[in-house]
């Protein structure tokens, strides 16, 4: 999804444009600790249910589009950028937003924690570019390591 | 480190103006007569593991 559809310059300019955006972390709303709050998890499971009543696919991992006032429209495939695009176009060309300024600016969403006075940070996160179709991680049966000079190099059994 | 670094491209996710709870989006999608567009997923997409 990241690699594929929301990385496409037709999506990203239409969401800005025409949406108000927002992602969640399943594990946020759903693990046994919740890092959020009972009213941010009735919104998420009144969407799902909304969307249950709707017969849309409703899943884990899914886009919906919401009405301004929050409630479930639809729920856009992401197989293909084209199928998002088409999906969302049509969400445009229903709701008719006021095109234009975004709602709030883009920010970097992976910041490092600040680091002690006189420490670094290693901030590490998963490159997009050694996945294949669609950002996904190739299928592997193993991988195998050999520290060499301090360094370990690994290469795909598959 | 340099070689380490995303790519450009890999950095597309960042140049879309989101917010991170649903109760945002919807006080803003009633503020703009915008709909919303709500990504749910398993592992953390703004760090890639996804």
């Amino acid at each position: 999804m990241r690699a594929g559809p929301l990385s496409d310059g037709r999506i990203i300019d239409l969401l800005n444009w025409n949406f108000v955006c927002a992602y969640t972390v399943n594990a946020d709303y759903l693990d046994p600790k919740p890092t959020v709050g009972p009213d941010e998890r009735a919104e998420l499971a009144r969407i799902q249910q909304e969307g249950f009543a709707k017969k849309l696919s409703v899943g884990m991992v899914r886009v919906y589009v919401l009405t301004p006032d929050g409630y479930t429209y639809d729920v856009v495939p992401t197989q293909t950028s084209d199928m998002t695009l088409s999906a969302l176009r049509q969400a445009v060309a229903h709701f008719r937003p006021e095109a234009g300024k975004l709602v709030v600016a883009p920010t970097p969403q992976s910041v490092p924690p600040p680091a002690p006075g006189g420490a670094g940070t290693l901030h590490l996160v998963s490159r997009g570019d050694d996945r294949g179709p669609g950002g996904s991680f190739r299928p592997r049966t193993g991988s195998s390591c050999h520290p060499k000079s301090g360094r370990s190099s690994c290469r795909r059994a598959r | 480190m340099a070689e380490r670094q995303p790519a450009a491209g890999g950095k597309h996710f960042d140049e879309i103006a989101w917010v991170t709870d649903i109760r945002t989006a919807i006080q803003l999608g009633k503020q703009y007569n915008r709909p919303i567009f709500l990504y749910t997923g398993d592992g953390r997409i703004n760090t890639r593991r996804c």
